[in-house]
């Protein structure tokens, strides 16, 4: 503390200009941001300028609005627990074996992921609707599944190389079995990794309208579609939407606030890769 | 006998990877080859009971050609494009902007960076009911607050053409600037300090050190993220599908609205499917080199 202070006495002028110039283009910037979403969600809890939570209230009574919130409850879950496994087995697999085909299939993977999914979801229609998969919940869960799994795949490959091998072959020759060197020892050490692809998985599918708008029915609508009715009326009802935009924000902002300290190494990760 | 061999060594392998390969074949590339074959046909539908019966006639490349003559397809090309070469340098330049701001040591500015990303996490459709509540035509905040500072403040920002394109642009912007801040942040945190030092010795200034230290160490981080968002902005449907549907008169209409109207609107499934395949000729345009760059950097000297 002393230091800084010699510090700043030396440099005085000099350095808090700076400090306040950088303060202020910081303040705009996160004015900007953080503005429209506070506003928002305070809005969504007044009316005519006296607290209250009426609009979320609403949801118990509107059954429609509650079957939204519970499909997407349901369908971000699910898909959620479906990428997990699918991505980690599979990052394991590609990150531990020296697989024929392995560059192949992550360079396929890695492009993949900038594929145009609006393009993909043509073919995924007309083959859902003949096995009539279009508007139920398996159908937009695989959707959802297919929307994470290229990216989430890649982090788990990168995660399990992390994850000495040495360590591995230590536990084994001490008599370790596979699925106890997975339980006891890979996991826990890849569990940020796993966090990541969770928060991945959930908030693209908690997010989604592309593929709810084409791949789901009346009683599997989830909330992002109900925003999109209720935001295509001629007098947009502003309270409700703001209480379906508050609801939505929450989840995806909460799970990131848990896996955000693993979220800023993963970016410098790939700094230095 | 050498299959023998590689299914023994490899078996457990390939097993591990057996869902997360479904997956991309048989919903990512099958669908592509699907699309791109629907692309060359004329697809015509009868209901059956159970579902759609669809048969396709092969028209060779007629959908393409049709599409050059389409100035509906064009204009929804020239508007994705602006979109990108707007939204991203801009996204680009304002990141780097925030990415040197909260790499100083100043207080505060730790927390900052832990609520930096909230515009990229929350959904986009709650982005854009948020902008579009604030940016409401008749008593939107934003509207409000110009009326009190006298400038106007009976702007339809969504509804009119000579700002709606605008919009769009905004809330790219805002969605996708600080995530290429807090990215090329951790890039440049991964900078050895040490370089610094010594080019201060040397007596380079503040911009030289950027230009000479930051920017080339950054080079790798910045091209990814570059290629990531030109794909991203150019598939993204729904901001303009929440927002403006491609209208006041098409002038947001771009080629995922456009796609979805040939499809919704004219049923014409190959027709529209080459929108796609033209959407997805461009993203491998800038991909392609991209991977070519990065096999080179890998293999080559350093």
């Amino acid at each position: 503390m002393s230091a800084m202070f010699a510090r700043r006495a030396k440099f005085f002028s000099k350095r808090t200009g700076v400090a306040l110039a950088v303060y202020f283009c910081l303040g705009l910037y996160f004015i900007l941001l953080w503005g429209p979403i506070l506003w928002g969600v305070n809005a969504s809890l007044q009316e005519n300028g006296t607290f209250t939570l009426q609009r979320y209230l609403d949801f118990e009574k509107d059954p429609k609005l509650k079957s939204n919130l519970q499909n997407s409850l349901l369908v971000a879950t699910v898909t959620t627990l479906g990428t997990v496994l699918v991505a980690t087995l599979g990052g394991y697999g590609l990150s531990r074996f020296s697989l024929p085909g392995r560059t192949a299939l992550l360079t396929t993977v890695f492009s993949s992921r900038m594929f145009p999914f609006i393009l993909i979801v043509i073919p995924i229609f007309l083959v859902f609707s003949q096995l009539s998969l279009v508007g139920t919940y398996l159908g937009v869960i695989l959707a959802h599944i297919t929307l994470g799994v290229p990216f989430t795949l890649w982090v788990a490959k990168a995660y399990f190389d992390n994850v000495p091998r040495e360590l591995e072959e230590a536990a084994m020759l001490d008599g370790c079995g596979r699925w106890t060197l997975l339980r006891k020892i890979i996991l826990p050490l890849a569990a940020p990794g796993i966090a990541l692809i969770a928060f991945y998985a959930f908030t693209i599918s908690w997010g989604d309208y592309l593929m709810v708008s084409w791949l789901s029915q009346e009683h599997v609508n989830t909330l992002p579609f109900k925003l999109q009715e209720r935001l295509q009326e001629r007098y947009p009802p502003w309270e409700s939407i703001l209480a379906i935009t508050t609801l939505l924000m929450i989840p995806p902002t909460l799970f990131f606030a848990l896996v955000q300290r693993w979220f800023v190494t993963a970016l410098g990760g790939r700094a230095t890769r | 006998m050498k299959t023998r061999r590689i299914l023994t060594r490899y078996g457990l392998g390939y097993l591990l990877l057996l869902p997360a390969c479904l997956v991309v074949f048989v919903f990512i590339l099958y669908p592509i080859v699907q699309a791109l074959t629907y692309s060359l046909c004329t697809v015509d539908f009868t209901k059956k009971p159970k579902g759609l019966e669809l048969t396709c006639t092969f028209t060779g490349l007629e959908n393409y050609t049709r599409l050059w003559q389409d100035p509906e397809f064009l204009r929804a090309l020239g508007h994705s494009l602006s979109l990108v070469a707007l939204a991203v340098p801009l996204e680009f330049a304002l990141g780097m902007g925030l990415a040197l701001l909260l790499n100083q040591r100043l207080r505060f500015v730790p927390t900052l960076r832990k609520l930096a990303l909230v515009g990229w996490v929350i959904p986009i459709a709650s982005q854009v009911g948020l902008f579009r509540w604030m940016l409401a035509p008749d008593d939107g905040a934003v509207n409000v607050w110009l009326k009190q500072i006298g400038l106007g403040g009976d702007w339809n920002w969504f509804g009119e053409p000579a700002t709606a394109f605008g919009m769009i642009v905004l809330m790219h912007v805002w969605r996708n600037a600080p995530f290429f801040g807090l990215t090329l942040l951790a890039g440049m945190q991964a900078i050895p300090q040490e370089l610094y030092d010594a080019a201060r010795i040397d007596g380079a200034g503040a911009r030289e050190r950027f230009v000479y230290i930051t920017l080339p160490y950054l080079r790798r981080l910045a091209t990814i993220m570059i290629v990531g968002h030109v794909a991203f902005t150019l598939n993204d449907y729904e901001f303009v599908a929440l927002s403006t549907r491609g209208g006041p008169a098409g002038a947001t209409e771009i080629l995922p609205t456009y796609l979805n109207v040939q499809v919704w609107t004219d049923y014409d499934w190959g027709y529209a499917s080459a929108v796609g395949a033209v959407m997805l000729g461009l993203i491998l345009l800038f991909v392609i080199p991209f991977l070519w760059w990065q096999e080179r950097k890998e293999w080559g000297p350093s």
